[in-house]
């Protein structure tokens, strides 16, 4: 009997004290913690309390600092109390002292310091003590190259010394598809200088692993950005050239001119320009879709391939309104004149294109050119 | 002949104590829930889990030798058994060797068994698994074989419970002298002298923490493994002897 009330008792309590335990979990709603740095040593007492557990220990204080993270995108003020010291410096100053090949470490310096303080300078501190620590890291290379880019400018200040950094970076990689991003960040910068290339490096960039569909619609997608960037850049050369002669030229060609071409490419002509080098000197090459660009007015140049790409959205509401029609008349058309009679309408397509009844579709055929779409090979 | 017969019993006798089960036991669930820490440092969390497992391997494997290295020469004189033992042609110094190495054979086989269940785990987490770990792990089995010894020669200078804590003091004093030298600059002539002649005196316990390094695939060269294998061979055979010319004046 005594025996039995010892084992009721204990099962009693032990429920108790484990629901007891649950309970604190039943409702709880996540909410954001937040905290102040309290205990932050130097990096030489950090190590001496460690007690030849440093890595472990960093990680740990890395973990128990996220709460004091969430503080400071409320605060944006991270100075100790009494001495004034930077508390982002002082924890960073200690993780990277107990643990320097963490990579997280630098990253989370970089937002937290960069990002959300607005220190670059310390910022560029911590990430050029990763380097020392990391020196073949291609995530530090690229944080270091942001932040000379974003932060000091360094691509229109310092263009030289800008182009030694990303030397520096391909020289430290290990291998050639690490070295292979730092002629991408190349290209990307030159590109960034070409207003309406902007966004080719992007897309390019998910050409890479893009199948199907995807890699159709961003091929088409960098065309048409390539096409427009053509038709504004051609259109500026058309102004150039009639300041220079007083008359608009007679044909697209004639404003292809050694000396317009240097008025309006001072840098150089991008991979991406509507010219060609030829021996003979420069010629006009063909939109990225592969069809001629056209002088309109004397004035301005249009893409025939951005107009077809553009008239896409017509020949698809066309195809619809055709469904429709068959639908009501319940019959399908035997030509275009019967169709247009049904209420589809077709506008006229641009660039010479010819609207065709395939079945019960229809398209539009477009004159076949010389020269086929190209599109800059991915990086 | 002998101390291998003492060795042996002492092995039998430490694997089957309760501490270390029990400890074992310990590091097994620690290393299981270690993995929570991982998914709270939300990026690489791997290697948060690896550190972690690592340093439960060091901690509760110098908990395991200070517990049994601690309990062992005491248990013998409490239960007489020392009187039987040394009564026939066994000499104190084959005792204490042969007690020291059975300790050690036993923490060995412990430090083997939390290495493959923690490298385990890790391998059953995703986590990276490679030869620097197994590394990592030899250096501190030499780790906490250092402190075994170290345990032992406490216990035979002091009582179990005063060896102890002696013993975890001077893990981590072992420890801090390894930054010793980076605190150097605070200190002044004479100051300097006296803090190199103490840190001197303790085993160096920092020549064995390769776990910090080998997480990231540093690697460790033969000449630097060779060191430090010398490095904790000479502290056991140090520590050990100054327990024998202790056990050999002690009046049982």
């Amino acid at each position: 009997m005594r025996r039995f009330a010892l084992v009721l008792a204990m099962a009693v309590l032990a429920l108790g004290l484990v629901g007891w335990n649950v309970s604190r979990f039943i409702g709880a709603e996540a909410r954001i913690r937040t905290k102040d740095l309290s205990f932050l040593p130097s990096p030489v007492v950090g190590r001496l309390l460690a007690v030849g557990h440093q890595s472990t220990v960093a990680k740990l204080r890395w973990i128990d600092s996220f709460a004091y993270f969430q503080l400071q995108l409320d605060r944006k003020d991270d100075r100790v109390a009494g001495t004034g010291e930077s508390a982002f410096v002082r924890l960073y100053d200690l993780l990277i002292s107990l643990d320097g090949h963490f990579l997280p470490f630098y990253e989370h310096a970089v937002l937290n310091l960069g990002g959300i303080q607005d220190r670059p300078g310390e910022t560029l501190a911590v990430i050029q003590r990763g380097l020392l620590s990391l020196p073949h890291d291609p995530q530090l290379w690229r944080l270091l190259t942001v932040q000379l880019y974003h932060s000091y400018h360094w691509e229109q200040k310092q263009p030289q010394a800008f182009d030694a950094v990303l030397n520096a970076w391909h020289e430290a990689m290990e291998d050639e598809q690490q070295a292979q991003q730092v002629w991408d960040w190349k290209a990307a910068f030159g590109r960034r200088r070409e207003p309406g290339l902007d966004q080719v490096a992007y897309w390019l960039t998910q050409l890479t692993n893009a199948q199907g569909p995807t890699r159709e619609f961003i091929l088409q997608t960098v065309r048409e950005q390539i096409s427009r960037y053509g038709e504004t850049r051609l259109t500026s050369l058309v102004g150039r050239y009639k300041t220079l002669r007083g008359h608009p030229p007679v044909m697209l060609q004639d404003v292809v001119t050694a000396e317009l071409i240097r008025q309006e490419w001072p840098a150089g002509v991008p991979n991406e320009a509507p010219l060609r080098r030829t021996a003979g000197g420069w010629t006009l090459r063909h939109d990225a879709f592969g069809q001629p660009y056209r002088l309109v007015d004397g004035a301005t140049v249009l893409s025939d391939g951005v107009a077809q790409f553009r008239f896409r959205g017509r020949v698809q509401a066309a195809i619809t309104a055709l469904e429709a029609a068959a639908v009501k008349e319940g019959r399908w058309p035997k030509d275009l004149e019967e169709c247009r009679t049904m209420g589809v309408v077709l506008d006229p397509p641009p660039a010479n294109g010819v609207w065709h009844l395939e079945g019960k579709t229809l398209r539009v055929d477009w004159p076949s050119t010389s020269e086929g779409p190209w599109a800059p090979s991915a990086p | 002949m002998i101390i291998t017969i003492v060795a042996g019993a002492t092995f039998r006798e430490a694997v089957r104590s309760r501490a270390f089960i029990g400890l074992l036991i310990i590091f097994a669930i620690c290393a299981l829930l270690s993995r929570i820490v991982g998914w709270v440092s939300s990026t690489d969390g791997h290697i948060v889990t690896t550190d972690l497992v690592l340093s439960l391997q060091s901690l509760i494997g110098v908990l395991v030798a200070v517990a049994t290295g601690t309990a062992l020469v005491q248990t013998e004189i409490q239960s007489r058994t020392l009187y039987t033992i040394l009564s026939r042609p066994v000499e104190r110094w084959q005792f204490v060797v042969g007690k020291f190495l059975g300790l050690a054979a036993a923490l060995a086989a412990g430090q083997a068994a939390m290495a493959l269940l923690g490298l385990a785990w890790l391998w059953v987490t995703g986590a990276e698994v490679h030869g620097w770990l197994l590394l990592a792990c030899a250096m501190t089995t030499l780790e906490v074989l250092v402190m075994a010894a170290v345990a032992l020669c406490w216990t035979a200078l002091s009582s179990p419970l005063l060896a102890a804590v002696l013993g975890l003091a001077t893990y981590a004093a072992g420890h801090a002298v390894a930054s010793l030298p980076d605190l150097m600059h605070h200190l002044k002539g004479g100051q300097q002298i006296v803090a190199v002649t103490l840190a001197s005196l303790i085993p160096n316990l920092g020549e064995f923490t390769y776990r910090n390094q080998a997480v990231y695939r540093l690697p460790l060269g033969l000449h630097d493994v060779l060191q430090h294998l010398l490095y904790g061979v000479a502290w056991c055979g140090l520590l050990v002897t100054i327990t024998v010319a202790v056990i050999r004046r002690k009046q049982l």
